[in-house]
């Protein structure tokens, strides 16, 4: 009788599980421990006493290495916040680091579409208290890369939300300024041309 | 290809010309007041740590607004000064889009007050118009804002870098304190993904004469 019933069990939960990989089964899932590698590897890099990361030669380069592992306004984002270049060496600002995904712990990973994943994670940190890691993980150009990752700080309350204080008039200047640019190039390429003629 | 151009050039002016005057426009909401520090705020060069006030105003406690004033949003509430950065704003109910092109906006919501009450006071103002010098307040500089007959003078304690989604900010306090947040980076185009924050404290209310 209990074999029979360990038998039925082990039937199902290989039937759900083929259930899951038959949902999922355009990409599979994000390789998530091996991006998490990889990302940890390029925000803690080895600097020397100054700060300097000698493992790669310039911004630019770091990007590329970035960009290979998530989408570019991300790439931006952890350039921006954590390296800077001077003099033509890459150096590190010293800061505390973004919170990574501890993968021997729980962590829950939620199938959104064929190619979009959400991970979340709570965890508890000396410095910052609980927290909530959420990563978004897109399925783009072939493979699996981070979409987005936020680090939110739980309080026993939570507050309201932060004002939207950015303006879009600067863009919309900038966009003006584009059409006009255009609008010049036109002109000038046509008297160029009739000037041949 | 001619008519196309100058029809290009002249809508990109338009655009430029437009968002050009409305930034100019809301950049008006800042007074500069560099050359003179009005009178009541001679104390602002005195950074060093004062004592911070448990309830704002004990003699006018029996006169203040209501815990939830009675303001519509866009209503003219008060004013904020700023003598280190030489500014002064006109403060209006609520932080919305249409609040914060008028100028600085006072948060309303169930963790914020006004601040003849011994809560958490929010402004929050455009990075590009108004609030685009916070960067260079330090910690001890004095915030003074003008509030229904009295002026009250906050000492910055803190300033921090958070990201656009945290809502540990803006939460209740127990004791007057007053937050100040804008977008991050300053020069950043675009909606930024971080926020400043100024956080300070009461330390003096005085009645205005």
């Amino acid at each position: 009788m209990l074999k029979k019933l360990v038998v039925a069990v082990l039937f199902l939960v290989t039937l759900t599980g083929m259930q899951v990989s038959v949902f999922a089964e355009n990409h599979g899932e994000p390789p998530v421990k091996e991006l998490e590698q990889q990302f940890s590897d390029l925000i803690y890099l080895e600097p020397a006493e100054d700060y300097e990361v000698k493992q790669y030669e310039s911004l630019d380069q770091l990007e590329e290495a970035y960009k290979s592992i998530m989408v570019w306004p991300l790439a931006d984002h952890y350039l921006d916040t954590y390296f800077k270049e001077e003099n033509g060496n890459v150096y590190l600002i010293p800061t505390e680091g973004p919170i990574r995904l501890n993968p021997d712990e729980d962590y829950t990973l939620e199938r959104i579409s064929n190619d979009k994943y959400e991970l979340t994670q709570e965890g508890k940190n000396p410095l910052r208290g609980e927290y909530t890691l959420t990563i978004t993980y897109s399925y783009e150009a072939g493979k699996w890369v981070f979409g987005d990752r936020m680090d939110i700080v739980s309080s026993t309350e939570n507050g309201g939300e932060l004002p939207d204080t950015a303006s879009s008039l600067p863009n919309a200047m900038a966009f003006g300024g584009a059409v006009m640019a255009v609008g010049a190039l036109m002109l000038f390429s046509r008297r160029k041309s009739s000037f041949t003629n | 290809m001619k008519k196309i151009g100058i029809l290009f050039l002249l809508t990109g002016f338009m655009v430029v010309a437009w968002s050009g005057y409305s930034l100019w426009q809301q950049t008006q909401a800042v007074t500069h007041t560099t050359d003179e520090v009005p009178e009541q705020f001679g104390n602002w060069e005195h950074t060093t740590y004062q004592q911070q006030l448990a309830v704002p105003a004990k003699k006018k406690m029996a006169e203040q607004t209501p815990e939830t004033p009675d303001y519509t949003t866009g209503d003219k509430v008060g004013t904020l000064n700023i003598p280190r950065i030489g500014t002064q704003y006109e403060v209006y109910w609520g932080t919305g889009e249409d609040t914060l092109k008028q100028g600085v906006g006072m948060y309303d919501s169930q963790w914020t007050v006004t601040p003849d009450h011994p809560g958490h006071v929010v402004l929050s103002g455009h990075r590009e118009t108004v609030f685009s010098q916070l960067g260079s307040l330090k910690e001890g500089d004095h915030l003074y804002a003008s509030y229904d007959g009295n002026i009250y003078d906050y000492q910055i304690r803190d300033m921090w870098i958070t990201d656009a989604e945290d809502r540990t900010v803006i939460v209740d306090k127990n004791k007057p304190t007053l937050t100040l947040t804008t977008c991050y980076p300053f020069d950043f185009v675009g909606s930024a993904p971080d926020r400043y924050i100024v956080q300070a404290e009461l330390v003096s209310v005085e009645t205005i004469e």
